[in-house]
Formats: C-alpha cells, sequence, structure tokens
C-alpha cells in the first residue's frame, strides 16, 4: 500500500516538474502585484491591462486581480503578494481603513505600495483626485459657457450626489467656480443623480418647473448621460444648451462629439495607456529606490469637441 | 485520474485507504507542486501566512459541516458572519462597549440566527435551502440598516489581537480555528449528540424511530453553525479592524466547497473533521500557490472550480464503487 502511494507521489512530483517551469524571475526584473476592487467593471479592467502591457513591455512582470469590494479578501491578496516576492504592490482599497494593517506589513517587509484613489497611512504613494479642484474645473468651463452664449446670465441646473463624501467635494467646487466666474447665473435647481436613470428623472422634473435652464452642471458622467436623454427627448438641444461634467465615460464621449447636449466633461489622467504610463513611472522610480511625494494628484483635463477625438474611439 | 486508476488497481486496501485519506495525497501533491513551482511557496512565514488566512474559512467550515451532515444546508453562514461584523463594530464604536461584551453579545445574536434557522426547518419543516437564503436576504439587509452600507470603524486597540495577533510564531486565528476544529472532532467522534447528527443525516426516520429527538438536534446543528460564523465573523471584524457590509459576502460557497472537497456528503451522513481541515487547507494553499505563480485571477477561477468538480467526481465515483 505504502508503494503505491510513493508512486503516485513521484508521478505526481514529475508530472508538476515536467509541466511547470519554476517560476524563477529574472535578475533585476521589477515584480508588481494590483488589487483593484471590481475586475467586471470595464474602467478598472483596461486600467489593470494597459498597466500590464506596459510592464511587461518595460520588461517588468505585474499580475493583477479583484478583491469584489471585499476587504478580508483584499487582505489576503496584498500578504500574498508580499509572500511572492513582489516589488511594489498597487491597491485600490476596497476600504482604506481596513487595508491598513496589511500594508504596513508589506512596507515592513521591503515592499513599496501605491495607494490608488485613497489617502492611507502605510503607502509610498498615494495618486489622489482633489475632488474640489475636478468640480471646480466643471464649474468654470459652464461658467466660459454661459459667459460666452448667454452674456452672463442663464439659468443652471446641478446634479449632485452629497451623500458621498468625494462627491460632496465635487459638488461644492462647481458651486464655487459658478460663484466665481459667472456671478450673474442663477442656479435654479440642485438636486442628487448618481446614475442615468436618476439623471434622466430628475432632468425631466427639473426641465417641467424650469423649463429656461441652459446649463447643466454635474458630479458625474452617470447624471449628464441622463441628462442629455432628458434634454433630447424634450427638444431643449440648442447651440445655446450645454451640460458639463465629469467622467469622460463612452456615452459622454459621443455625445461631444455629436454635438448633443454635453459640451465638455473632465477625464482624469486621460486614457488607459495615459493612466498606465504614469503608474508605472511611479513603480520604476520606486523600485530603483528614488523617494516620490506622498502624494500625487491626478491630472485633470476637460474633453470638449476639440479634442474629443484623441479620447474617444469606437 | 491516474492516481484512482493506479490505487484501484492495487486492490482494496489501497482503496479504501484512498477514500479515508485521499484528500489528504491531494493536499500532500499539491504542497509538492508549489514547493517545486515556486521558490517562495516552502518556507515558514508563507506557510503561516495560509494557515492564518484559511483559518476563518476552518472556523465555519466545522458548523456548516455539522449542517451537511445533517442531510441541510445553510446557505446564511456569510451573511451572519456581516451582521457579526457589524453589530460588534457599532457596540464598540457607536454604543462604547467593552470588546469583551461587544463580542460575547454577537456571539449570542449569531447563535440566535442559528437557532432561529434550525426552529423554523424543524417546526415548519421547509426546506433548509429557502429557510437560509431568506435569512441571508434579511441578515444583509438588517446589516445595511444598521451601518447604512458605510464601513464602522475606530475600535480599541486591543481588539486587533483577535485577528492579527500572534501567540509565539501561531497566529492567533489559526489557534481558535485549532480550537474550533478539535471541539468539532470531538463533538462529532465523541459524543452522543455527535453521533446523532450522523444517524439524522443518514436516515432521518431510522434516527426518530430509534427515539432520537430530531428536532432538538437539528437546533443544535444550526445554532451550532451560526456560533461558528460569529466566531468567525468576529476574527474577520478584528483582522480587518474595520466593519463592513460586504465582509461575509459568498462566504458560504467557500465553506461549501471547502467541506465538500473534504469529502462531507452534501446528502448527509458522511464525513469527517479532519477530512474539512484539508478541504480547507487544499482552497487555502491553492489560493496562495495559485498567485505565487503569477496565474492570473480568472485562470485561477476555472481551477478552483475543476478541483471542486474533480473532487466530487471522486467522491460519488468512490461511493457507487462501495454500495
Amino acid at each position: 500500500m505504502k508503494k503505491h502511494l510513493y508512486t503516485l507521489l513521484a508521478v505526481i512530483s514529475a508530472v508538476a516538474m515536467s509541466a511547470c517551469n519554476r517560476n524563477s524571475d529574472g535578475e533585476g526584473q521589477v515584480k508588481i502585484g494590483m488589487t483593484v476592487q471590481d475586475l467586471s467593471n470595464p474602467t478598472w479592467s483596461g486600467y489593470c491591462q494597459a498597466i500590464q502591457k506596459e510592464a511587461q513591455a518595460n520588461g517588468a512582470k505585474m499580475n493583477y486581480v479583484a478583491c469584489d469590494s471585499n476587504v478580508s479578501k483584499q487582505i489576503m491578496q496584498i500578504e500574498n503578494f508580499v509572500a511572492r516576492g513582489m516589488d511594489v504592490i498597487i491597491v485600490h482599497p476596497a476600504d482604506p481603513e481596513g487595508i491598513e494593517s496589511a500594508c504596513r506589513e508589506a512596507m515592513a517587509a521591503g515592499v513599496k505600495v501605491i495607494s490608488w484613489d485613497d489617502d492611507i497611512k502605510n503607502a509610498d504613494v498615494r495618486w489622489l483626485i482633489d475632488n474640489k479642484a475636478l468640480g471646480y474645473e466643471v464649474g468654470k468651463k459652464a461658467s466660459e459657457f454661459i459667459n460666452e452664449k448667454h452674456g452672463g446670465k442663464a439659468e443652471v441646473a446641478i446634479l449632485n450626489y452629497p451623500q458621498l463624501p468625494v462627491l460632496l467635494a465635487r459638488g461644492n467646487g462647481i458651486r464655487e467656480a459658478l460663484t466665481e466666474h459667472a456671478p450673474n447665473a442663477d442656479i435654479v435647481a440642485e438636486t442628487s443623480a448618481i446614475n442615468p436613470q436618476e439623471g434622466i428623472s430628475k432632468m425631466e422634473t427639473i426641465f417641467q418647473s424650469n423649463p429656461n435652464v441652459k446649463v447643466v452642471a454635474c458630479i458625474g458622467g452617470g447624471g449628464s448621460v441622463g441628462a442629455n436623454e432628458a434634454a433630447k427627448a424634450a427638444g431643449k438641444l440648442a447651440e445655446d444648451f450645454g451640460i458639463f461634467a465629469v467622467d469622460a465615460t463612452k456615452p459622454e464621449l459621443e455625445a461631444i462629439k455629436n454635438d448633443e447636449g454635453v459640451r465638455m466633461s473632465v477625464i482624469v489622467t486621460g486614457t488607459d495607456q495615459d493612466v498606465a504610463e504614469t503608474v508605472y513611472g511611479f513603480v520604476e522610480k520606486l523600485a530603483a529606490g528614488e523617494e516620490l511625494p506622498a502624494r500625487v494628484y491626478r491630472e485633470l483635463i476637460p474633453v470638449t469637441h476639440e479634442n474629443v477625438d484623441k479620447y474617444y474611439s469606437k | 485520474m491516474y492516481s484512482i486508476k493506479n490505487l484501484q488497481g492495487a486492490g482494496n486496501g489501497a482503496a479504501s485507504f484512498a477514500k479515508q485519506f485521499g484528500i489528504y495525497l491531494v493536499l500532500v501533491a499539491l504542497l509538492i507542486f508549489f514547493s517545486i513551482a515556486s521558490e517562495n511557496f516552502l518556507n515558514s512565514h508563507n506557510l503561516l501566512n495560509v494557515a492564518r488566512q484559511v483559518s476563518m474559512l476552518g472556523i465555519v467550515a466545522v458548523g456548516f459541516a455539522f449542517v451537511l451532515l445533517l442531510g441541510g444546508i445553510d446557505l446564511s453562514v456569510g451573511s451572519v458572519i456581516t451582521l457579526v461584523n457589524i453589530v460588534c463594530a457599532w457596540l464598540m464604536v457607536e454604543a462604547g462597549w467593552n470588546p469583551v461584551l461587544a463580542v460575547l453579545a454577537a456571539l449570542l445574536l449569531s447563535s440566535l440566527i442559528g437557532f432561529m434557522n434550525g426552529w423554523i426547518i424543524a417546526k415548519i419543516q421547509m426546506p433548509p435551502i429557502i429557510v437560509t437564503l431568506a435569512m441571508l436576504i434579511i441578515i444583509e439587509g438588517v446589516a445595511y440598516l444598521i451601518s447604512d452600507g458605510l464601513p464602522i470603524y475606530g475600535f480599541p486597540e486591543s481588539f486587533a489581537v483577535i485577528g492579527q495577533g500572534y501567540l509565539g510564531p501561531i497566529p492567533i486565528p489559526v489557534i481558535i480555528m485549532g480550537i474550533v476544529m478539535a471541539l468539532g472532532g470531538f463533538i462529532l467522534g465523541k459524543t452522543y449528540f455527535g453521533r446523532y447528527f450522523y444517524a439524522v443525516g443518514g436516515n432521518e426516520e431510522a434516527a426518530k424511530l430509534s427515539g432520537i429527538d430530531v428536532n432538538k438536534v437539528k437546533y443544535l446543528v444550526y445554532t451550532l453553525s451560526g456560533f461558528f460564523a460569529g466566531v468567525a465573523g468576529v476574527v474577520i471584524l478584528s483582522r480587518t479592524n474595520s466593519g463592513q457590509v460586504l465582509s461575509g459576502k459568498g462566504f458560504e460557497f467557500d465553506v461549501l466547497t471547502a467541506c465538500v472537497l473534504g469529502g462531507v456528503s452534501v446528502s448527509g451522513g458522511h464525513g469527517k473533521i479532519s477530512n474539512v481541515l484539508a478541504g480547507v487547507l487544499i482552497l487555502g494553499v491553492l489560493s496562495n500557490g495559485l498567485v505565487l505563480l503569477d496565474i492570473s485571477q480568472f485562470v485561477q477561477m476555472v481551477i478552483k472550480g475543476s478541483v471542486l468538480l474533480g473532487a466530487v467526481a471522486l467522491d460519488s465515483l468512490q461511493q457507487r464503487k462501495g454500495s
């Protein structure tokens, strides 16, 4: 009986050895592990693939995983990355508070940590969005439109989402820019809308109560896409009507390109390739032992009819 | 597949050996495979890492195995983890309770939920899968109601010991899993009501006729399942240091996988805690080892599903041979 057991184990180990070359890493090859909240979200799978390609092009090795917004799973992934001997770990935290200890242990083990979107304590670099500045950019572009098309006086609606702190900051930025750059504009409606459905129904209601609304400023792409549909249905599309938003999602870019209601949407950092180059830039510097600023704010780029082709592809 | 043929060809002795310890052979094979394939796998730090990662799964698996032995299922374990997570966090942060009291209250709550599952299943004679599915949804809703979907954090520092602490080189969660597993093994092997679990799961009618109070056995088993899920919930809370509504999401399927891998029959009556431990360890070794080999997460999903399918197929083949 024992003999058979040994035979079995011998066969399995032989198969194991032939089936798999021991994953010895190239000398000096940079190894990157990335954990994100959700890979079924096209934005994140796009980023991950682009970064992996960029890493490969530079002779580095990159593996990415999703924790499905589950922080215990993310902790496990970080631990496994450390055990794997990764040089740099990129974390898009499921819960910033929850992963602190895992990131602390990773740093103690000599691994560099990049935190994406969250200002956590235990990281070498935090890559952040300044949400107030982002909202301010939306408000500023909306103000320019009001000044140009309406001589500084127009009825404005804001689609915000104060339920989430980051989006509250964006909403405040929009309001601040409008009062500064178009002081005579009249904000007649301010309500929350996070997705296209809410955007449509809220905008329909606003058109009922304020049919003369000419400018809509939104904290996100969901609201703006909904507002665009509502404006189309209500026959409000005109040269002097404009929606200004954030995210530069595909439907928004399509609307910008086709000269519908959406006039501008801010893209953060740029295309997937731009994101990949920036992130890989951090990786390279960290792996080489260079110091990076603790906080790096992401570039905000307004996408309009003029430059939409650079970001839009069918 | 080579292994089955090989062992079957070797006669009955080897076949029964494989039946009893087959799962350990798979575990050993995996250990050998990963040790050869990855230079980072076989070191004490990583192995302790794996043990710590599977400990929550192992704790829940004991109660879950009891339920499976009975021929039932408890889909609510994941949401019980979530609720315990949220309630315990809320009691410590919002109500300012002492961590020990908060933990005890959360464990009491999880046991009560388990008891309710058992009571409804036994008294109203509803199918366990429906009762516990309904409970899953209800509990998840309650967790959202308490937390508004936001994380709760800022616990006393001492609380982190349960999930993050060590006793010597051994992580505390691993010790808790060891105790729970030993307790589970003791209940099944050495106590009369442990033997009732097998009796009821094997043939409920016969168990009833032989004088076993089947309803009481069901109350007890589901209560234990709730309790152990609660223990895991506390460990997870301490490990993440943050109460989260997603903390237990989908846990029931991992536990089911581990138990079935460990040879617990889904139709009741067969199973051993020692083999469940092997099932739990296989899942942990796979999760860890595949990352060490830089295998993409999507390929990992395919491999894990195939391993489950393979293990159950092996079990079914052996059952058929045996009968």
